[in-house]
């Protein structure tokens, strides 16, 4: 092989690679992200029955109702609008009437929320970045919870 | 002085270091870049051989790569692409000794400036403890907290201020100002089983002994975290106690009886309650046994767990409780001598009245004065305050059906 | 009077760091040597000003002075020693002195230790490395002052975020921040090459130790990180692709290609373009770890905006020394000179695809770290990109990876020959083969691609093996042969065994706990009990505890298998005093076969009963195992003596014969 071909194998190689992994990474993007909803964003109709996705707001008041074995229902808000929600499991630490919230699953037929995973960050003062920022956008008012003291590595 | 001093000493030895490769001739370097390389070349061959003895490389990959060096080697000593080291090309003005007297100017001059802007060169360290063991010496525990006292007017947002005072109100006996600490703690800092029990014994012991409403709802908030916690479990039997409900309360307490520790020294003030209750079922207008319970509770009090352990003498000596607060029971220190015991109690009791004069529908406060008062022997005091009492009650039924309980427990005409 | 001689000393190594950017940098640019000798002082210096500031800090903390604003905010008088120690770093304004002390470290260590390094390279290395010192302190003067002090001292701090009070986090930041400020080494050595406009033929050799020191301590520290949030999060999982392990996993990337393409620059005198721009690479996604953690951008990009001072800043320093290094590197990298020729398949080309596939794979992380941020900032949508990413983009990076790992190490430099190579792995195929029948004779469920990917780490594994016993001639040659074989074997060759070694047993542990894991979760009261791979647990209530900060629900467990009693696991739940706040304890079993792993839920309100959660995380230990495996690699390919010397010594140039050096 010349010095040209020798090159040209390497560069070739080099270049498949990039581009399955460029593929691969649109793909990705397409088919496994997930867009982060409000219950208001709901009550406009942007989430199609079926389609997965977060969804935040605070835990409303009053709404945690526990069933048989680790089942549990609960309300996300975001004081302008409510959602059900329903989980079975066990729920985070942090998780309390009137604190931030972040469920992802699927909204089944009767509206409902189905989620398979209930995050509520480790912090007393933490929001979910995104329900802050929600929240703001909606005009609610918040308080010292809005801040982020510090992400986990200090 | 002594700071200022230090930088002084700091500064001068940086400067130096810094100055003196400038100051000095500083040998002249022959080698060049080319020398260099070419003693990495001849490294690398040594290297190549080594590694072919110890079979890392087969004997044509160390010929090959010998040859590859070999060429580079020859390459790199033929073709000096270094253009010899010049002499330092810097203008005069820009001579490494004037950039040495610029440095040793410069620097001193940035650092202090920089660290006037920032620092507080004025403040001395204050290390907690030297702050907590001086702090008496010099001051008084009076002046003391009203250092604490003065900051928390001036920043009452303050929650750790709250904390921090709560429990020295406490040992002082200032069970209202400990009572209304912890309220602020737990409201500032969020409520905690430590802060909620601060503050339910702070009210109990303010009470003369009486679990006030909002003490029996703190430590119900305590066992929700802490299903467990004897000194709530005990109280909270205590509360039912005094509200006549002797049966769950015998429950209560024979429930924490049962799961104490072997050695837990306040069983035997639980057991003096069952019996207590007992004697009480047995015959409703029996009067309590005082001496007995009382020195047993005060013994015990002082052993409850946790709360006792950071309050000392005052409050576990006070905390004598009973149903009523029964002469011994409101005893607030054991050394006391009997005038001054006396004294005390009846200061209370008059702040009580004090308070309840000024407060006329404190029911619950009503309830207490009656008991104070018929513990004291003021029969007459005590059917007065009865009177009050359902005044206070204003025809609510629950109310009044707890007055006449208390009535015929302590003997007194309606 | 100590904190305030600390912060002095603090703005006295700020000011040195200017000096020590400037007066070097005109030295070798007029070639006045009296300018350049001034470096190694002024690192030394920084060092120890640095040193002394960090100390006056941890005094603070460790003495509860509570005027100091940052130790009010992050301390409590009740934290043990060890956690106010650790609260020096548990916070932004500490952990930016701590990754300055480091900078500091690692220039004063090539101002000790760099002897043998041409004078004008030196001092330009160093000039490099106290700008970027510079940038971070004014950085911390201006916006992150840890020695603020309080007019009006409380008399207790605000404590530490209990979920930090924890030996592995504890010291996880300070091995990691050594890793990311570890390659500022290979980045100023990069730039001071392109300021040179030449590389010395030595350069690769300087570079290797300190990119292997901060390699090694990247993955002890990531490492621990990953070992905490298994344990403490409760949650049962170790890595959960979040942007702040993302931030700390792509510098790892490209620093494990930097470290291969250095060893190729090394001997064949070729990838010098690319390790330079690798090294300039490395650093800048040290420097965007530091930005993305630092700045509150994770939280979201608004509230980076609506709090603008410290993100700005550090996105400042970033696109200065990112986009100053790569404009450099731009405007030079045409005037260095290409090496030497190789064949595709060969020792290089199998570092190249190495290079290729590492270098890919972070570019994957890095877009699915950022993306979310830019759609954000773009158009205002939030999306959340998981697991399910990474998982379709990273791991089919990792496969072809892992499948020519065992094939490089065999390869000769220049030309190799597949064949052959491929005929000297038969045995490691065939114990992959046999590991992957055991897999699915041992399993009844879990995807059919698991069986393959456990054949590939017990691949990798003997792979490593078997290349050392090649080398030995184990097998050929007779007893004595092999142990002086083994025993001449340079280290270095000991350290690519035992971190290839290490990366394999990775790959079994992850492979093994993601695809085998057992989950239950379910409602228990006192006495019920439940099976979980093989082991049975009975539940003997919950009872409460106090701790020295904290107070707790422990529950209890009689953990048997096979009737044999193995141990009693507490999971509990806690309560910490100073800052209130719950978090869960989980109770783990560990052993080889895995780890039996139990989480106290909440208490039931009606029945008395408890929420649990209980996972079997079968040979969960070889994650972290594999990872220290390959810390204690690098250490031992960093004690090989070629490595540690790095250069001829100059002075004993001229009368040792050439090999001095290199003989052992």
């Amino acid at each position: 092989m010349t010095r040209k071909q020798k090159r040209g194998v390497l560069i070739g190689t080099a270049v498949a690679i990039l581009a399955s992994a460029a593929i691969m990474v649109a793909f990705a993007l397409r088919d496994t992200i997930v867009f982060f909803q409000t219950p208001s964003d709901i009550a406009e109709g942007k989430v199609k029955s079926g389609e997965r996705f977060r969804l935040g707001g605070l835990v409303a008041d009053g709404s945690v109702e526990r069933g048989q074995g680790t089942k549990v229902k609960f309300a996300v808000t975001d004081t302008l609008q409510t959602v059900p929600v329903s989980y079975e499991g066990i729920l985070p630490d942090l998780f309390r009437e009137g604190q931030g919230v972040v469920a992802e699953g699927r909204l089944d037929a009767n509206g409902q929320f189905v989620a398979d995973t209930v995050l509520a960050k480790h912090d007393e003062n933490y929001m979910p970045p995104e329900v802050a920022a929600a929240l703001k956008e909606k005009g609610v008012k918040l308080g010292e919870g809005a801040k982020h003291p510090g992400a986990k590595t200090n | 002085m002594i700071l200022w001093i230090s930088f002084a000493v700091v500064s001068a030895a940086v400067i130096a270091a810094l100055a003196r490769p400038m100051l000095v001739e500083q040998p002249v370097d022959t080698s060049s870049a080319q020398d260099a390389d070419l003693a990495v070349y001849r490294d690398q061959l040594a290297e190549i051989e080594a590694d072919r003895q110890r079979g890392l490389i087969d004997s044509a990959e160390a010929e090959s790569a010998r040859a590859e060096l070999g060429r580079r080697l020859i390459e790199r000593s033929g073709r000096d692409i270094d253009t010899p080291i010049p002499a330092s090309s810097l203008p005069s003005w820009l001579g490494p000794a004037n950039i040495a007297y610029a440095t040793a100017a410069a620097i001193p001059v940035l650092a202090i400036a920089i660290y006037l802007a920032v620092g507080s060169p004025t403040m001395p360290g204050m290390p907690q403890s030297a702050r907590l063991n001086e702090a008496p010496a010099k001051a008084g525990i009076d002046e003391l907290i009203a250092k604490v006292e003065e900051r928390l007017r001036r920043s009452p947002e303050d929650g750790q201020g709250w904390d921090v005072v709560a429990p020295v109100y406490m040992r002082l006996g200032r069970f209202d100002d400990a009572a209304n600490a912890f309220a602020q703690a737990s409201r500032l800092l969020g409520d905690s089983p430590k802060r909620l029990k601060g503050f339910a014994e702070a009210l109990v012991l303010a009470n003369n002994g009486i679990v006030v409403e909002p003490a029996r709802l703190a430590y119900r908030q305590v066992l929700n975290s802490e299903p467990a916690d004897f000194e709530a479990r005990f109280w909270l039997a205590m509360a039912d106690e005094q509200e006549g409900k002797l049966e769950s309360a015998e429950k209560a307490y024979r429930a924490v009886l049962a799961e104490a520790p072997e050695d837990a020294p306040w069983k035997p003030v639980v057991e003096s309650r069952l019996t207590e209750i007992a004697s009480q079922r047995g015959d409703p207008t029996a009067k309590p046994d005082k001496v007995d319970t009382a020195s047993d509770q005060a013994a015990a009090e002082a052993s409850l767990p946790q709360t006792a352990t950071d309050s000392s003498a005052a409050s576990a000596n006070s905390a004598g409780s009973a149903p009523g607060p029964t002469a011994e029971d409101v005893v607030a220190a054991r050394d006391m001598p009997p005038e001054a015991q006396q004294a005390f109690i009846n200061s209370m009791v008059e702040r009580l009245a004090g308070r309840l004069a000024d407060n006329p529908d404190d029911f619950e406060g009503w309830l207490r004065l009656v008991r104070a008062y018929s513990v004291l022997g003021r029969k007459d005091d005590a059917s007065r305050a009865l009177t009050s009492a359902r005044k206070s009650a204003a025809g609510d039924s629950q109310k009044n059906a707890r007055i006449d309980a208390l009535a015929s427990k302590l003997g007194l005409g309606t | 009077m100590i904190v305030e001689f600390g912060h002095f000393a603090l703005v006295l190594a700020v000011v040195v760091a200017l000096f020590q950017t400037v007066v070097p940098l005109i030295g070798t640019l007029s070639r006045e040597r009296r300018l350049m000798e001034t470096a190694r002082p002024a690192a030394i210096l920084q060092l120890l000003l640095l040193l002394t500031a960090f100390l006056a800090l941890m005094q603070a903390y460790v003495m509860s002075d509570f005027s100091v604003a940052n130790v009010a905010a992050n301390s409590h008088s009740t934290k043990p020693l060890i956690y106010r120690i650790s609260g020096v770093w548990g916070n932004h304004e500490g952990s930016m002195l701590l990754w300055v002390l480091i900078l500091a470290s690692f220039g004063a260590a090539v101002a000790i230790f760099g002897n043998n390094l041409p004078l004008s390279l030196r001092a330009n290395v160093l000039s490099v490395q106290a700008s970027i010192a510079l940038a971070f302190g004014i950085f911390m003067l201006a916006t992150s002052n840890p020695f603020l002090r309080l007019e009006n001292p409380p008399i207790d701090g605000r404590g530490l975020n209990p979920i930090l009070q924890d030996p592995a986090l504890a010291f996880h930041p300070p091995f990691l921040y050594a890793g990311y400020v570890g390659f500022s080494i290979a980045f100023s050595f990069a730039i001071a090459a392109l300021i040179e406009g030449r590389i010395d033929a030595a350069w690769a050799r300087w570079v290797r130790p300190w990119t292997l020191a901060a390699w090694m301590c990247l993955t002890l520290g990531i490492a621990m990180g990953s070992w905490w949030a298994y344990y403490e999060l409760g949650w049962g999982g170790w890595w959960f692709w979040d942007p702040v392990e993302n931030a700390s996993f792509m510098p790892w990337l490209a620093g494990t290609a930097l470290l291969h393409s250095a060893l190729v620059m090394e001997k064949r005198e070729t990838l010098k373009v690319w390790t330079i721009l690798l090294a300039i690479l490395t650093f800048s996604l040290s420097l965007m770890g530091t930005f993305l953690v630092r700045s509150g951008v994770l939280t979201s990009v608004h509230a980076f905006a609506v709090d603008p001072e410290r993100g700005v800043a550090i996105l400042a320093i970033m696109t200065i020394f990112v986009g100053g290094g790569l404009a450099l590197f731009a405007l030079r990298a045409g005037e260095l000179r290409q090496g030497g020729l190789f064949a595709p398949i060969s020792r290089e080309g199998a570092l190249v695809l190495n290079n290729v596939l590492l270098t890919t794979a972070a570019a994957t992380v890095f877009v699915g770290t950022l993306y979310p941020l830019l759609l954000e900032g773009l158009t205002g949508d939030k999306i959340s990109v998981g697991a399910p990413f990474f998982n379709m983009t990273f791991i089919p990076l990792m496969v072809p990876l892992l499948i020519a790992l065992p094939f490089g190490p065999f390869m000769p430099w220049k030309r190799g020959d597949l064949i052959g190579v491929s005929q000297r792995l038969i045995a490691t195929a065939v114990l992959a083969l046999v590991a992957m029948v055991a897999t699915m004779a041992m399993t009844e469920r879990g995807p059919w691609l698991a069986p393959i990917m456990m054949a590939v780490g017990v691949y990798v594994m003997a792979g490593a093996l078997q290349e050392l016993a090649y080398r030995a001639k184990i097998g050929s040659a007779g007893r004595e042969e092999v142990l002086r074989r083994l025993w001449n074997l340079p280290r270095s060759v000991y350290g690519t065994t035992l971190a290839h070694f290490g990366v394999g047993m990775m790959v079994v542990g992850i492979v093994a706990t993601s695809a085998y894991q057992t989950e239950k979760v379910l409602v228990m009261k006192p006495g019920d009990s439940v099976d979980v791979a093989g082991f049975t647990l009975v539940f003997n209530g919950v009872a409460p505890n106090k701790g020295p900060n904290y107070s707790e629900q422990v529950a209890a467990f009689d953990v048997t298998r096979g009737g044999q009693p193995v141990i009693t696991l507490h999971p509990s739940k806690r309560i910490y005093d100073s800052p209130p706040q719950p978090t869960s304890e989980a109770g783990i079993h560990a052993s080889w076969r895995g780890d039996l792993y139990t989480v106290l839920g909440d208490a039931q309100e009606e029945d008395g009963g408890y929420a649990f959660r209980f996972y079997f995380n079968p040979l969960v230990r070889f994650i972290w195992l594999g990872a220290l495996v390959m810390f204690i690699a690098g250490g031992v390919s960093l004690s090989d003596r070629r490595l540690r010397v790095g250069a001829p010594n100059r002075k004993s140039r001229s009368n040792a014969p050439a090999g001095a050096v290199a003989a052992e």
